[in-house]
């Protein structure tokens, strides 16, 4: 269809004529097999016409007697003509969910969110009336994110079960809801979810503007949303956290935050975000502060190691000996005895294989992934060290190195720490220990230059007296919970008190 | 809502100006003091923070009079011409301090992480990070050096510390040895260091709250006068004075004596030249900073780029000239001695004396 014909389409109102409607909307669906369409009659004498669309999987006639549309269809078959249209325009039937369109476009569009449509002959109006909906997966348990302590529960496909399992944490009036079209073929629901007085409304109005700055043909997960929306799309850091688990999300809107949940997607994106929300886990408020704050270290000393390792052990091998003691050196030179391989080549290759085990792991169904893993690092490792092809040593640094990435909870921030690792090597294998100095100090730089709607991403750990010093209770170590009085930096400013003692 | 409006804290301000002191004072000054005055170095290095204060309640008098930011004032105050001049005076002191602390970073790693690498090579790129850490503006320069802060003092505090145990005091003394003229070229070139907080002026756009800048000074400079303090007694004590004269860096040196309990390490100098590394490269960046601010204001026109690219090469070619020729480096090293420090004392000061104090507020 040309841009001209569509754009004539745009507007077709519904008309009270039955068979111009179904004429229209037929046209519209046309070669689509999986839209069931009846004709049917209304009324105590049959004499009204009424015309049902729907998809075939989100109805059915099995269930229709049952469903609310069978149930709206029987009342008005005792009815007379004029009392139906009455009844329709004054939806006596009490029906809130049913929505009336004007247009055809709106009742099509209306029909794709996997409700049914109903015409009626002499009503100029399209009705929605909710039924069984598209078929999704349940309320199952986070894929990712795993906790010790907490609920297991993850999001879903269906952005109305997902805002609902926010909703269900947070029961709050001031818990807000702002549903948004993204995607010109696709119409996917996107919702901003956030509390109304906790938020800069300067923040929402960003996000909007940017999910409004592009068009585009289909949005299908929330991160075709999260590239579009970001400012600093070359950088490795992601400027959006993601999550997966509901409580994560309500944690977020307490903290002031805007969560968006896309259709389709059972990843959430929230924002704004710093370089400390992606150490934190929610397990870190559930568990002690002990070993809360025990976690969080261990988890930012993996972070710096899980870049920097092997860059490191580069450096001091092959530039800077001195700095080990004899016997460590003698023995690290033992191991690498008839090795062919430049020490950097020995990491590039082990890093590489690593990187393709993990590859294949997340690809291979089920059972064969966790299989990989152990073919991979025993075997492949073990048959790499006996071949003489890379020291043993340099299997313990990638080893390391693994272990420590798996250690950052988010696996978005996690990609970041695994790519620049190997610039890290690169620099390192070049100019040791000085080339680790540059790449270290060109990310902090790089670091320190970015933000997340506003906020600087090294917060809190810089510009921390604009809160008075507050939020970096909450960063390297976690206080007890009974001193986390206030709400963090992204909460509107007269509004950050979340405890108090009751006198 | 956090604004990204190029202000920064008095917490900020202090650590930048710490490590801007710092950094190449500790490097540079034991040698240079053990040889110009001896043992009385120490003396020197608290006697210079007279002058210093008072330099530091000079621009605090400068600053209560000017009702804008220091570059617009001198212009307001001056006219074209003369502010021309003015600017051209304080853009030169900056090019030569950034090619001059550039130049001895370069050496310092030429020497401790990389011998035999090439200087051009090292130059070029500590001036490229210099590059990319100006264009973020003051804000995230002080973030940097915020977020470092504690991972460069620490370490140094604990490895002064652990060198503490080895010193010999018998190297200390005698005191009161020099004559007075060496005792004042000592101290003058103590407050030459100081005077690194002369940058403070210029940040006056740039913070929060009005007067941070002169109270970060002060903090700054008691820091920088005990840190200074330290390591010229500990190298004294640890090497004597004979050796010190003769010594290029002394305190990396030092870091390669002490011994970190549990034996990991064999040494550590390695690692910790990061804190020269880092401090230095901080008065590398605020140098070329400053520069770029004030060929900004003396050219006039807009676009941020060409002139980090200009103050860039000017740079290179001061960092260039002192690593090619001894006799540029001396005069370098005279010229920041006897005509940078009377210029940068001097500029402030015939201000603070001539301008009377306007009423309202500071101005962007």
């Amino acid at each position: 269809m040309s841009d001209k014909e569509e754009k004539k389409q745009e507007n077709t109102p519904v008309v009270k004529d039955l068979q111009e409607n179904i004429r229209g909307y037929k046209e519209i669906f046309s070669d689509c097999a999986d839209i069931k369409m009846r004709e049917m009659t209304l009324g105590k004498e049959q004499n009204v016409g009424c015309f049902v669309a729907y998809i075939e999987v989100t109805g059915g006639s099995a269930i229709f007697e049952k469903s609310m549309i069978g149930n709206l269809l029987n009342s008005l078959g005792n009815c007379s003509k004029e009392e139906i249209w009455k009844r329709l325009n004054e939806n006596a039937l009490g029906l809130s969910d049913v929505s009336p369109f004007e247009t055809m476009e709106e009742a099509a569009d209306g029909m794709l969110t996997g409700d049914t449509i109903l015409f009626v002959d002499g009503y100029d109006k399209a009705l929605k009336i909710p039924d069984k909906g598209y078929p999704g997966m349940g309320v199952s348990e986070a894929d990712s994110e795993k906790v010790i302590r907490g609920s297991n529960e993850g999001f879903t496909d269906s952005v109305k079960t997902n805002t609902a399992l926010i909703r269900k944490r947070v029961r709050s009036p001031k818990v807000k809801v702002r549903e948004i079209k993204a995607g010109v073929r696709s119409k996917t629901n996107v919702d901003l979810v956030y509390i109304d007085d906790l938020i800069y409304p300067d923040v929402l109005t960003e996000i909007e503007r940017r999910l409004d700055g592009y068009e585009i043909d289909g949005v299908l997960d929330s991160g075709i949303i999260e590239q579009l929306a970001e400012e600093k799309w070359y950088s490795p850091f992601p400027q959006f956290q993601t999550t997966q688990r509901p409580d994560r999300a309500a944690m977020a809107i307490l903290e002031g935050r805007i969560v968006l949940l896309s259709d389709n997607s059972p990843v959430a994106l929230i924002l704004p975000t710093d370089y400390n929300s992606f150490i934190q886990t929610s397990d870190d408020y559930y568990s002690r502060w002990e070993i809360a704050s025990f976690g969080r270290m261990l988890r930012f000393i993996a972070s710096f190691f899980a870049m920097t390792l092997p860059g490191l052990y580069l450096a001091v091998c092959n530039f800077h000996t001195q700095i080990l003691p004899t016997t460590l050196l003698l023995s690290f030179a033992a191991a690498r005895q008839g090795v062919p391989f430049p020490g950097v080549v020995e990491v590039l290759l082990m890093e590489l294989s690593f990187e393709l085990l993990r590859e294949a792991g997340v690809r291979l169904p089920g059972a064969m992934g966790n299989t990989i893993g152990i073919v991979g690092g025993l075997i492949i490792g073990q048959a790499a060290v006996e071949a003489n092809l890379v020291s043993p040593i340099v299997v313990i640094v990638v080893a390391f190195t693994a272990l420590c990435s798996f250690a950052i909870p988010n696996e978005e921030f996690a990609t970041a720490f695994r790519l620049l690792k190997f610039a890290f090597i690169g620099m390192s294998a070049w100019l040791g220990f000085f080339g680790f100095l540059l790449t270290l100090l060109a990310l902090l730089i790089h670091l320190s230059h970015l933000h997340s709607f506003g906020i600087p991403y090294l917060m809190p750990f810089v510009g921390a007296d604009v809160t008075g010093y507050e939020d970096e209770r909450d960063s390297f170590v976690r206080i007890p919970i009974f001193l986390l009085k206030r709400r963090p930096i992204f909460a509107k400013r007269n509004n950050r008190v979340k405890l108090r003692r009751k006198e | 809502m956090f604004s990204n409006n190029q202000k920064i804290s008095k917490r900020q301000i202090t650590r930048l100006l710490i490590y801007d002191i710092t950094g190449i004072s500790t490097l540079l000054l034991p040698a240079m003091l053990a040889r110009i005055v001896g043992k009385d170095g120490i003396f020197c290095i608290f006697f210079a923070l007279i002058p210093a204060y008072l330099f530091t309640a000079l621009m605090g008098a400068l600053q209560k009079k000017m009702d804008a930011p220091y570059p617009v004032y001198i212009r307001k105050k001056s006219g074209r011409a003369v502010s021309s001049v003015i600017f051209a005076v304080y853009y030169l002191y900056s090019i030569l301090l950034a090619g001059y602390v550039l130049y001895v970073l370069s050496c310092l790693i030429q020497t401790s992480l990389l011998k035999g690498e090439s200087y051009w090579l090292i130059c070029i790129c500590i001036l490229a990070l210099g590059g990319y850490g100006i264009m973020g503006g003051m804000e995230d320069r002080a973030r940097i050096y915020e977020i470092l802060f504690w991972f460069l003092m620490i370490p140094l505090l604990l490895m002064l510390l652990l060198a503490a145990r080895d010193v010999n005091p018998d190297y200390w003394t005698p005191v009161f040895s020099s004559n007075l003229s060496d005792f004042a070229k000592g101290t003058v070139l103590v407050f030459l260091f100081y005077l690194l907080i002369c940058f403070v002026l210029f940040l006056g756009a740039f913070e929060t709250k009005r007067g941070d800048g002169i109270k970060a000074a002060k903090t700054s400079l008691k820091v920088a006068a005990l840190l200074n303090g330290a390591v010229f007694l500990i190298t004294l004590g640890m090497f004597g004075e004979k050796a010190l004269q003769g010594m290029q860096y002394p305190v990396i040196t030092l870091m390669s004596m002490v011994k970190l309990p549990g034996g990991f390490f064999e040494r550590q100098d390695a690692f910790m030249v990061a804190i020269w590394f880092f401090t230095i490269y901080a008065l590398v960046n605020s140098s070329m900073f400053y520069g770029t601010e004030v060929l900004k204001h003396m050219i006039g026109k807009k676009g941020k780029k060409r002139y980090v690219l200009v103050t860039l090469v000017l740079t290179f070619l001061a960092a260039a000239m002192f690593y090619r020729s001894a006799f540029v480096l001396r005069m370098g090293e005279k010229y920041f001695l006897y005509i940078g420090i009377g210029f940068v004392v001097l500029i402030p000061l015939l201000f603070a004396i001539f301008s009377r104090k306007k009423s309202g507020e500071v101005s962007e």
